[in-house]
């Protein structure tokens, strides 16, 4: 009679191998196998902002003529618009200052002193005409102006709805000559410098 | 009971068998042959560990000193990444090396506001987005985040790159083209990269 092999304790010896084989499960994990995770730090920062124009862009000319007494210039649009963070910023100013506060005009033989340069902003802060003779200003680490030359045109305080914001106002320049000693015939010139500061 | 080996195996080997003892001819030895013990087994299961890993070789920090509200933001420099594997290419089709954000709504945030996983792009042009794509896809294989994620290069293994690895670069931007003016601040956020084999 023929012997039946799956009888045979040596097979069956080998079945147990081989199951044992296929039952290692190191062999079988491979599937769905992740690494570590590695990072990458995203940082984006959206910086606060200002801006000032005129209607020519960055710089304008006034032009006019000097008399004895008041000499006013045709009131110049300047706008402003800044984006700010109202949690660190309470307010936005418009600085106007002549660098050389002592010769805020000049002509080759004499010159006009900030003190009888005059400027207003009708919706701003000077309503009516002062002179450029205050101090800078600062905020933060930034200091608009110079000592004796300087005038503060508006300060528009900030908070949450006008964090980001603009305005315009109409400046108006004068020299005034009114009891000053006589200028030399000439040609004089200077330059008012405007800046936003933020405070 | 004694096993015997006739019993088990074709007539051949029985006679084989028979011859075998007849040729020592031993009468002691007669009485021992075809006595034979249980089978035991030994049971030898080693396992090599497959090997799967994600390395950031430079750019792991990411910075826009400058964000502009309307308007695509790059990135400056690319991520670069390595990634190697040693995996059994009979048991492992793919490696894939995925990207994303735990919190796909806020994956840049500076506390009160949040840039979503929907506003960062992701490019890499020697993998599977080649042009920026938002980072938005779903899980892979258990890997990433629903809504949250993008899927980086899916590498196909055989036995030639069981064992290798790849770099890529990962070039990032944030699009901010069509939404509402971010406040102002500091907007932080971590991009996570991890493989997995499928």
């Amino acid at each position: 009679m023929p012997a039946r092999c799956g009888q045979c304790p040596i097979i069956r010896g080998l079945a147990v191998v081989a199951a044992l084989a296929l039952w290692a499960p190191g062999l079988r994990a491979q599937v769905g196998l992740a690494s570590g995770t590695a990072t990458v730090a995203l940082t984006a920062t959206k910086a606060a902002s200002v801006s000032l124009s005129l209607p020519a862009g960055t710089s304008a000319t006034l032009p006019g003529t000097l008399v004895i007494g008041p000499n006013d210039f045709a009131p110049i649009t300047v706008t402003t618009a800044w984006e700010v963070d109202p949690q660190r910023t309470a307010a936005v100013s418009l600085v106007a200052y002549f660098q050389q506060p002592a010769r805020a005009l000049a002509s080759a033989s004499a010159a006009i002193p900030a003190s009888a340069v005059l400027g207003r902003v009708p919706s701003g802060g000077p309503k009516g005409f002062a002179p450029f003779v205050g101090a800078p200003i600062s905020g933060g680490n930034a200091v608009a102006g110079a000592a004796g030359g300087t005038l503060v045109l508006f300060t528009q305080p900030i908070a949450g709805a006008n964090a980001i914001g603009g305005r315009s106002d109409n400046l108006q320049m004068r020299i005034d000559l009114t009891g000053a000693p006589e200028l030399p015939a000439g040609s004089y010139t200077g330059i008012l410098n405007l800046l936003v500061i933020t405070q | 009971m004694p096993f015997r080996v006739g019993r088990c195996v074709r007539p051949r080997l029985s006679l084989l068998a028979s011859g075998a003892l007849l040729a020592f001819g031993v009468t002691e030895a007669q009485a021992q042959a075809g006595t034979v013990s249980a089978a035991r087994v030994i049971a030898l299961a080693v396992t090599k560990t497959s090997q799967l890993s994600v390395t950031v070789t430079s750019g792991a920090v990411q910075s826009i000193p400058s964000l502009t509200d309307n308007a695509v933001n790059n990135f400056p420099t690319p991520v670069v990444i390595t990634t190697s594997w040693d995996v059994n290419p009979g048991q492992t089709n793919t490696v894939n090396l995925m990207a994303y954000f735990t919190t796909p709504a806020q994956a840049l945030s500076n506390g009160s506001t949040q840039i979503p996983s929907s506003r960062v792009l992701a490019q890499m042009t020697t993998g599977l987005p080649v042009t920026f794509t938002a980072i938005t896809q779903n899980a892979v294989g258990g890997i990433g985040t629903a809504g949250g994620s993008l899927r980086l290069f899916s590498q196909n293994i055989s036995g030639v790159n069981k064992k290798a690895s790849r770099t890529d670069n990962l070039n990032l931007q944030i699009n901010l083209v069509g939404i509402p003016t971010l406040p102002i601040g500091a907007y932080a956020g971590t991009l996570n990269l991890r493989a997995v084999t499928q």
